[in-house]
């Protein structure tokens, strides 16, 4: 793990962090969120940690399990981690379903927290 | 209610910008890729597969060296950038999602997200956005 980048290192430890949390109990992702955060799942807009808690926690499912495929991190000319994923989730009995996911991560008081979420389910029956 | 009026406001706006970028961006990449590195900031990095590219001149060698492309944007999404993060600099995450077809490929779905910032333009008071990062991802899985 040393020889990865550092922003390398920060963000796989805060997507590692992240789908555990989601997978386990997602109603306690507040704390990964500041109330200026954004969500954009699946095209819906929420703004603020209350808003976007609110939303992950009132998904309509069960149980959750991810799987990442893939994940990229880079450093933003800001000093934030720009953060994507690609891979598959499975929730409930419904069939297994691919995804991406982005987000920006940002230093505050000493913590990584997100400031930016986007979610989408990668159906591909664009027809 | 999930946003505030003013910030609705401000994502409405940052979504036209993102469309016409987007719209812009994969035309280029499509037919004009020649001037495709000139949307990109000097020291802008790629990551591309998982393989970075830095760098006007390197971006412009690296599009050079793809085939021929025939992209279709199925999905986009579109945040501000809250300026807690940004230093106060005008600054867009945009995430698109589709398929691209190189030429002596298979049609594959992709993914790729673009944080651009806004530069003051001299002939006009709209900004001229320019990709500060951006990262591309085939989605590709076993069925």
């Amino acid at each position: 793990m040393g020889d990865k980048p550092i922003w390398e290192q920060i963000g796989s430890s805060f997507v590692q962090h992240y789908y555990q949390l989601f997978d386990t109990d997602r109603t306690q992702l507040g704390s990964i969120y500041i109330d200026a955060s954004c969500l954009t799942w699946e095209g819906q807009q929420f703004q603020g940690k209350a808003a976007i808690v609110e939303k992950l926690s009132s998904l309509p499912f069960t149980k959750i399990a991810h799987s990442i495929t893939a994940q990229d991190h880079q450093p933003t000319p800001d000093s934030c981690i720009l953060s994507m994923v690609v891979g598959q989730l499975k929730a409930d009995d419904d069939p297994i379903m691919g995804f991406h996911q982005s987000f920006i991560l940002k230093n505050i008081n000493e913590a990584w927290v997100c400031t930016n979420d986007m979610f989408r389910l990668a159906l591909h029956n664009f027809g | 209610m999930s946003l505030t009026v003013d910030f609705r406001t401000q994502v409405d706006q940052s979504c036209r910008y993102s469309e016409e970028f987007i719209n812009i961006y994969y035309e280029c990449m499509d037919k004009k890729r020649r001037n495709l590195k000139r949307l990109y900031l000097d020291k802008a990095t790629l990551v591309w597969n998982g393989n970075a590219v830095t760098g006007q001149e390197a971006l412009g060698e690296f599009f050079e060296s793809l085939p021929s492309s025939e992209f279709q944007v199925q999905t986009l999404d579109c945040q501000p950038v809250h300026e807690q993060a940004t230093q106060g600099q005008t600054t867009l995450l945009v995430v698109a999602a589709g398929s691209v077809k190189f030429e002596g490929n298979k049609q594959r779905f992709f993914n790729q997200n673009f944080l651009l910032t806004a530069q003051a333009s001299p002939n006009s008071d709209q900004p001229v956005w320019k990709i500060a990062s951006d990262c591309f991802r085939f989605q590709d899985w076993a069925n």
